[in-house]
């Protein structure tokens, strides 16, 4: 069997991935988005699936789209990555779902989104619609500064930075909680802790094992479920008498999830990808 | 005699200086910086004076550097168009010359910035180094304001966006002072009035007359001497430790200056012109 890893850099995170894949008997075949190019006409990759490791998600997404028109199986789905790829179709997908979620406005001018910021009452978080997790991820505790970064976003952003994503603001008890969902099983979860109030798990925070309860698995798997499926991560804060999923996403920080909750993530991300074979890309 | 106005469009202080210059009884002749190609080689120019007026500061800057350089007279001169277009160079000229004015520091990373930031305490005001109308210009009134602005500045913007110059903020009363400094004489002055922090007129600020006393007179004119003299309108604001200079403007806006002052600001300006063009 051949795999496609499409991918723009070979990380810790992607070396396991390649090793599970050879304990498997899987051939692995390198496909570099920075070199690959897609003759629209007629299909020249022969490979019985791609697991897409890309960084970028727009390359992602546009790359997933061609090899599904040429009916090669892929892990994840072009439209999960579209999906997860864009915070507003993923609120939506959770919403539909009954997910719980903070609560979000969508707003296209600073006038109409500082008015969404008041109306939901600072601080609030404001997000890029679509971008690198974490990346311009802003807290805004007060109008002074609403005003401003909109104001920034407008001048300086490309015309999606005007595309004011809003998010309440969840008061986390000092630690989010990342699962990592494969299909209908949450395989693990950590803890991220940090000083600072954004905590993604690339960033130096302090990693640590939690604990896969039915309730967790529930949550995490309904949220990825509601993004279509597939493998993913799942950010939740859990508070006093709630719990929120804040964001979903492509799996990162693999390596360091699987040290401290001594569960083998890549291998289960691999047992996944070859049972989609099986299904024949179902 | 051969009377220039470098402009991008026709607003309404071109269209009063046409007019002062008309009751003088001569026409500007106008280059237009949308149509205009200077040639290095061959260019020659053989104006008495050019008065700047562009919207752009780039293009401001180049064309003075060009005419400067061909012996043309300008009005202001390049080198003043560069001190008061950057605010980093304003400040320098400032302290050099000891005129009051906000603490100031420059960083060129997201990192030393929030250290400058945090040195100086909130909250403090951050500048676009070069830039005009108030825009972008953010008071920062505590670290995730701080994290969030510079990152989208450093992120979103071309590189001169990561260049921070961060002020001190100047605690004030609901008003600023403007001044009008030509040709080292403070012809008149107007508070700006706002409700909010930032009192540009082009954000809706409004304009009384402000009587030129001693002090307003003294850092006016001090102010304009240390960035090179012209025709130039001076930011000042009062503090409790008295008035300290914010800004310099070398192309600025009078519109809704000269019916509060009584002064001819345009006639003025244009009587400066005819003066340089005979020296």
């Amino acid at each position: 069997m051949r795999m496609g890893i499409m991918l723009s850099r070979i990380r810790m995170d992607e070396k396991a991935l390649i090793a599970e894949a050879n304990l498997r008997g899987v051939e692995v075949v390198p496909l570099d988005n920075k070199t690959l190019v897609f003759a629209l006409e007629h299909p020249h990759l022969e490979l019985d699936v791609v697991l897409d490791r890309c960084v970028d998600q727009h390359r992602a997404a546009y790359a997933l789209t061609v090899l599904e028109s040429w009916h090669i199986p892929t892990v994840n789905k072009q439209a999960v990555v579209e999906t997860y790829g864009n915070r507003l179709l993923a609120s939506l997908a959770l919403q539909e779902k009954g997910v719980p979620m903070p609560e979000v406005r969508v707003a296209f001018t600073p006038e109409s989104a500082l008015e969404a910021m008041e109306g939901l009452g600072y601080p609030v978080v404001l997000k890029p619609v679509e971008g690198p997790q974490g990346q311009l991820v802003s807290r805004i505790q007060d109008k002074y500064t609403a005003r401003t970064v909109l104001e920034h976003k407008k001048i300086l952003g490309a015309y999606h930075h005007s595309i004011f994503f809003i998010q309440k603001y969840i008061e986390s008890p000092g630690y989010d909680i990342r699962a990592y969902v494969v299909g209908d099983q949450t395989v693990a979860a950590v803890s991220v802790m940090t000083d600072h109030w954004i905590s993604p798990i690339s960033d130096g925070g302090l990693v640590t094992n939690y604990p896969v309860t039915e309730e967790l698995n529930g949550l995490a798997v309904s949220a990825a479920q509601a993004a279509g499926g597939g493998i993913m991560t799942v950010d939740i804060i859990q508070t006093k008498d709630a719990w929120y999923v804040v964001e979903i996403g492509p799996s990162t920080g693999l390596t360091e999830a699987s040290e401290v909750t001594g569960v083998n993530i890549s291998g289960h991300f691999m047992d996944y990808v070859l049972k989609t074979v099986q299904e024949g890309g179902r | 005699m051969k009377i220039g106005m470098l402009l991008s469009t026709v607003s309404k202080e071109q269209k009063l200086l046409f007019e002062a210059a008309r009751h003088r009884g001569f026409t500007f002749e106008r280059l237009d910086d949308r149509r205009i190609v200077f040639d290095l080689e061959n260019g020659h120019y053989n104006h008495d004076v050019i008065l700047e007026r562009c919207v752009n500061h780039s293009r401001s800057l180049y064309a003075l550097k060009i005419l400067n350089a061909c012996g043309v007279n300008t009005v202001n001169t390049y080198e003043v168009a560069r001190v008061c277009g950057n605010k980093f160079l304003t400040s320098m000229a400032l302290v050099n010359h000891h005129v009051p004015t906000p603490k100031a520091r420059i960083a060129f990373t997201v990192e030393s910035a929030l250290q400058a930031i945090e040195d100086l305490g909130y909250p403090v005001v951050l500048k676009p180094n070069i830039g005009s109308w108030g825009r972008l210009i953010a008071r920062v009134n505590d670290r995730q304001a701080a994290e969030a602005i510079l990152e989208h500045k450093e992120i979103l913007g071309s590189f001169h966006h990561s260049i921070f110059y961060i002020q001190e903020y100047v605690e004030k009363p609901n008003r600023d002072i403007r001044s009008f400094v030509i040709d080292g004489e403070t012809i008149c002055a107007i508070y700006r009035y706002s409700e909010h922090w930032k009192t540009n007129t082009a954000l809706g600020g409004k304009a009384v007359n402000c009587p030129v006393d001693a002090e307003v007179r003294d850092l006016s004119e001090r102010a304009a001497e240390a960035v090179g003299g012209g025709v130039l309108a001076i930011d000042l604001m009062e503090t409790s430790d008295g008035m300290t200079v914010n800004e310099v403007n070398y192309t600025m806006e009078f519109r809704n200056s000269s019916a509060p002052t009584g002064v001819d600001i345009p006639g003025r300006i244009v009587d400066y012109l005819i003066k340089v063009a005979k020296s």
